[in-house]
């Protein structure tokens, strides 16, 4: 299988704090690859420079045999097709649930208005938050507004989903029912790349694990691999710590 | 005493008017202006930065009366030397007003803009909206809601502002009613200050405090959004 999204060489750095120190993976199409590592280890920042909320200092990231540092590149058509599921859900409190979900895809896609309008209530049904539609997000759990925000990602009907730390800012009980939409988003073979601190969920639905410090990837292998037979010391403590 | 405001109260009006119909206009042509105004100092470009923010310390930082001076008396001198035109004593008025209430109007913008979470900018260039698409659709629909309070503190401190057109004769409140004090003064009735200075402050409140009680009312209702 081809790669969807490779990363070559990248590098980027805040002021003269160095976050990613030359990065190279390949993420396959279908493929679920999960980063974790240390907080600071760069794990989001990674994630960022492939729909380019982060711009990269040197090296490359190729999504669908674009490249993010060709100036010929329409960022515009890379975000279409690469979804995007924050930490603090980010969705606009102005705007009732079914809003938010149809939004970009009648403004950005140029859907039909009635075309968004079906794909927004099949999507919400399959969340299970269709009987909260007409409701503000404010008015939700933020369990819901999680979902809701990963509905208004899928309503683009991306290739590929990057869920950044998506469930860390929810409360315990809460967790539950975003990975669960998470998982079967698995299931149904969407491309993932997930920095989650959900180590269960690693587990249980990467592809393949890639294990961040210093801005490098210090290991990367199935989850088998990484969670009982990790072959570099940092991976241990790091593991240590969280398991 | 009746008899004497009947008579006087539809000349006061007219100035009343005049102070409002430019106060209005000032305040739409100034949002108009003040909006791009406000974004431009958000922009990511320099030049464009540095340009608003020019334009909003200058017509800031100069007093209402010397703008209102230069427009009027030396402006129309510069513009002789190329072209005949006459500026009239709405027109310099208007453009004062303009020029100050927008600068305002664009701190206004930046400052509401701005007090939007950033993870809202990031969220709709994650959807691929393009810059104006974000404006349009995101930012700028919450940004209102910050906005109207002090935008309307901005029009009653304008309303109130214009008062100084009475130094360039522009018949605004002020100038009427010296106008019928003097007039009066001349009848030989010596309270005519006290009333029509009275007068005036009476219809001064009645523009102003409407608008305080919208901006309180708007202010409510952005705190009881929030929670």
């Amino acid at each position: 299988m081809d790669a969807m999204i490779r990363f070559i060489d990248v590098h980027k750095s805040f002021g003269t704090k160095r976050v990613l120190a030359g990065i190279d993976v390949e993420v396959r199409e279908r493929e679920v690859v999960v980063i974790i590592g240390p907080s600071g280890s760069g794990k989001s920042t990674m994630l960022r420079c492939v729909n380019r909320l982060v711009e990269i200092d040197q090296g490359d990231v190729i999504i669908e045999g674009m490249s993010l540092r060709d100036p010929e590149t329409d960022i515009i058509k890379i975000r279409e097709e690469v979804g995007m599921v924050f930490q603090q859900f980010n969705l606009f409190p102005h705007k009732t649930v079914f809003e938010n979900v149809i939004m970009a895809p009648v403004h950005v896609r140029k859907m039909k208005r009635s075309e968004a309008m079906e794909v927004a209530e099949i999507l919400l049904k399959k969340v299970g938050i269709w009987d909260q539609a007409f409701k503000y997000p404010a008015q939700l759990s933020g369990g819901q507004q999680q979902r809701v925000a990963i509905t208004r990602a899928l309503a683009m009907r991306p290739k590929v989903m990057l869920f950044d730390e998506a469930t860390s800012a929810l409360d315990p009980e809460m967790i539950g029912e975003v990975l669960d939409v998470m998982k079967q988003l698995a299931r149904e073979s969407m491309t993932m790349m997930v920095v989650t601190h959900e180590m269960g969920f690693a587990r249980e639905v990467a592809d393949r694990v890639l294990f961040l410090d210093g801005g490098l990837i210090v290991e990367e292998g199935k989850p088998d691999e990484i969670f009982n037979r990790p072959r570099e010391q940092r991976t241990r403590e790091f593991l240590s710590k969280v398991l | 005493m009746f008899e004497m405001l009947a008579e006087n109260l539809p000349f006061l009006l007219a100035g009343a008017r005049n102070t409002f119909i430019v106060s209005i206009l000032g305040m739409v042509f100034a949002v108009a202006i003040g909006l791009p105004v406000g974004l431009m100092r958000l922009s990511k470009t320099s030049w464009v930065r540095s340009f608003a923010l020019v334009y909003i310390e200058i017509w800031r930082g100069v007093p209402f009366i010397i703008s209102l001076l230069f427009l009027y008396f030396a402006l129309p001198e510069i513009l002789k030397l190329f072209w005949k035109v006459e500026i009239s004593q709405f027109t310099a008025m208007l453009l004062t007003c303009v020029l100050w209430t927008s600068a305002n109007a664009a701190e206004i913008v930046r400052g509401a803009v701005q007090a939007i979470p950033f993870g809202q900018t990031e969220a709709g260039m994650a959807l691929g909206m393009t810059y104006f698409q974000r404006m349009r659709l995101i930012l700028l629909p919450q940004a209102v809601r910050i906005m109207l309070p002090p935008m309307i503190g901005l029009f009653t401190l304008l309303l109130k502002g214009t008062a100084i057109g009475f130094i360039i004769e522009f018949r605004e409140l002020i100038r009427v009613g010296q106008i019928t004090i003097e007039r009066l003064i001349m009848v030989r009735r010596e309270t005519a200050s006290i009333e029509i200075y009275t007068v005036i402050m009476l219809l001064y409140f009645l523009m102003c405090y409407p608008l305080t009680r919208l901006s309180a009312y708007f202010e409510k209702k952005l705190a009881k959004g929030k929670t």
